[in-house]
């Protein structure tokens, strides 16, 4: 048992998890965090990116690591145009923001529902997978195949670079400031249009390649974008709505949790571990397990 | 004048604060907004600033009309506020903050000179340059307030009630920096509790009351003004 768990593989198996987790959460914060709104159709996006890096490769043979060029300009013109399309329109309207903070829960699932029954009528509910860079590669005593090797690096590397993008660019910083203070933002003269579909742009987009290189490691299937929701969403609560640095340390946290946890018990308290982890946090630093309460004198 | 208000009505929707308030301020002058609280001049400086939209009348600054703007673009256009409260972002380091203030497009060049500028006028926010905002003392954040409303090269500084809650020691610090904004050809309008301080330090000076102009003049004139007297200093 202890051999097990001290073994490299598993330590491999939580940092996939793990990054795999923080691109999500990420775009998942980012939006919340400028929005105030909760997307709980995010991990569709993951399913929507795994389906079309799997038909670019399977009916175009288009190779999923070039799709990911795909995936993202997909992902953030679809974020564009949610954006322009139905959340300016809205959130223009002071009354009808009140009514869509209230429902957006509802709305969101709404949608999330729609979206997977779509994706079922249209790519059938058989799970699809791709033989890519099958071959193994061994790193010390880790042996992973070169597909999923590149996932996890790929992955790594954008998670990397949004944080260098929120921190040093003048449009990241405009919206870090936004979803700190949005009042402040304004005062300072944050064009807060541009950062709220800079938002979009960015979560959508980050959430379609995470599909791309979710298939180069799974199969896809029409309803693989739920527990990806909530594990994303387990994530924002631990590491705090709009706090970036703590999304991060929260993706990996869970992929550890999750990864270990299951090594020790069985894949059947997966489920169990990753609610009963999200309750916890919730009751006992409701703020994040990193946040901490604003300090406002 | 680089600021001319015209008959400006505004408020918080169907809650009317502002009804018809007309005023001006110039170049290497401070101008200060007097008024007991609730009088609108918080209300007025968010309207100014973009924050609250017009119901009614006209904003004009350095010739243009602004009435119907949003916030960013007047802060481009050279009009600063400095809010009520500070409103600094408190999990944003102090260094953050300032280069926040200099993210409109005429700031951008040349803003680490300028954040320069900013710890020479203020040595204690360079001490906590790296701290978040949030662990600053009240004195400390209104001075990075201030720090960052200038990072943003305005010709109009808008100072809501700077000195609300703060030490003497920090008082005198914030009047001496409006004295030298002054001395740098800025516009200030400045909302102010300590009205003789206020009265001190200006050039004119506007009282409000339930969201109209009901005197105006010299600060040192509005001082002697019968009304002032008696809503201010409690003498006849
Ligand atoms: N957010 C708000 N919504 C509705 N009314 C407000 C709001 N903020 C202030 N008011 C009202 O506007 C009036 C003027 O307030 P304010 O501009 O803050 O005055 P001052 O800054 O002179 O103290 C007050 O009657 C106040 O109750
Ligand atoms: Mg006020």
């Amino acid at each position: 048992m202890l051999e097990t768990l001290a073994a490299g593989q598993l330590l491999f198996a939580a940092l996939a998890l793990g990054a795999l987790y923080a691109l999500v959460a990420l775009g998942l914060n980012l939006v919340y965090g400028t929005m105030r709104l909760l997307n709980v159709a995010h991990g569709d996006l993951v399913m929507l990116g795994g389906y079309a890096t799997y038909w670019a490769f399977a009916a175009a043979g288009i190779p999923p690591l070039a799709a990911v060029l795909l995936t993202a300009s997909g992902g953030a013109a679809l974020g564009a145009g949610a954006y322009r399309g139905l959340f300016r329109r809205l959130l223009a309207a002071p009354r009808a923001t009140a009514r869509i903070e209230a429902n957006s829960l509802l709305a969101f699932f709404g949608l999330s529902v729609i979206v997977q029954n779509l994706a079922a009528l249209a790519f059938t509910a058989t799970p699809r997978g791709y033989e890519y860079l099958s071959g193994v590669v061994r790193i010390g005593e880790v042996a992973v195949t070169g597909g999923r090797l590149a996932a996890v690096a790929l992955a790594l590397a954008l998670c990397a670079a949004v944080l260098a993008f929120l921190r040093r660019h003048v449009l990241g910083l405009a919206m870090r400031a936004l979803v700190e203070q949005r009042e402040a933002a304004a005062v300072v003269g944050v064009d807060i249009d541009r950062a709220q579909r800079a938002s979009f742009v960015l979560g959508f987009g980050t959430a379609a390649v995470a599909g791309t290189l979710l298939s180069m490691t799974e199969q896809v299937s029409p309803f693989m974008g739920f527990p990806i929701t909530i594990a994303a969403f387990v994530v924002v609560i631990m590491g705090g709505l709009g706090r970036i640095e703590g999304t991060l340390a929260a993706a990996f946290l869970l992929g550890a949790i999750e990864t270990y946890g299951v090594a020790l018990t069985s894949p059947t308290y997966r489920s169990i571990l990753v609610y009963g982890l999200f309750v916890t946090v919730l009751l006992v630093r409701p703020q994040g397990l990193l946040g901490r309460r604003a300090i406002v004198r | 004048m680089l600021l001319e208000v015209e008959d400006l009505a505004g408020g918080y929707g169907a809650a009317r604060v502002l009804h018809g308030v007309t005023l001006a301020a110039a170049r290497g002058a401070v101008t200060a907004l007097l008024g007991a609280n609730g009088a609108g001049k918080t209300t007025l400086m968010r309207t100014l600033a973009g924050l609250l939209p017009a119901a009614g009348g006209a904003i004009r600054f350095a010739g243009a009309e602004v009435t119907a703007l949003p916030a960013a673009a007047r802060v481009e256009r050279g009009i600063a506020l400095v809010p009520e409260g500070r409103l600094v972002f408190p999990a944003l380091s102090v260094a953050e903050n300032l280069r926040l203030g200099a993210i409109a497009p005429r700031a951008r060049a040349g803003w680490r000179t300028r954040a320069d500028e900013m710890y020479a006028l203020f040595p204690r926010l360079r001490e906590r340059a790296r701290q978040p905002a949030g662990a600053l003392s009240g004195g400390e954040q209104q001075m990075l307030a201030i720090a960052r409303g200038l990072m943003s090269r305005p010709d109009l500084v808008l100072l809501d009630e700077p000195t609300l809650g703060l030490a003497p020691a920090m008082v005198r610090v914030v009047f001496d920096t409006i004295e030298r904004m002054r001395a740098l050809g800025l516009a200030v309008l400045l909302a102010e509790q300590d009205v003789r301080r206020a009265l001190q330090a200006a050039d004119a000076a506007y009282v409000i009351e339930h969201g109209r102009v009901i005197a105006a003049g010299r600060g040192a004139d509005l001082a002697a003004d019968a009304r002032v007297r008696r809503a201010y200093f409690g003498v006849d």
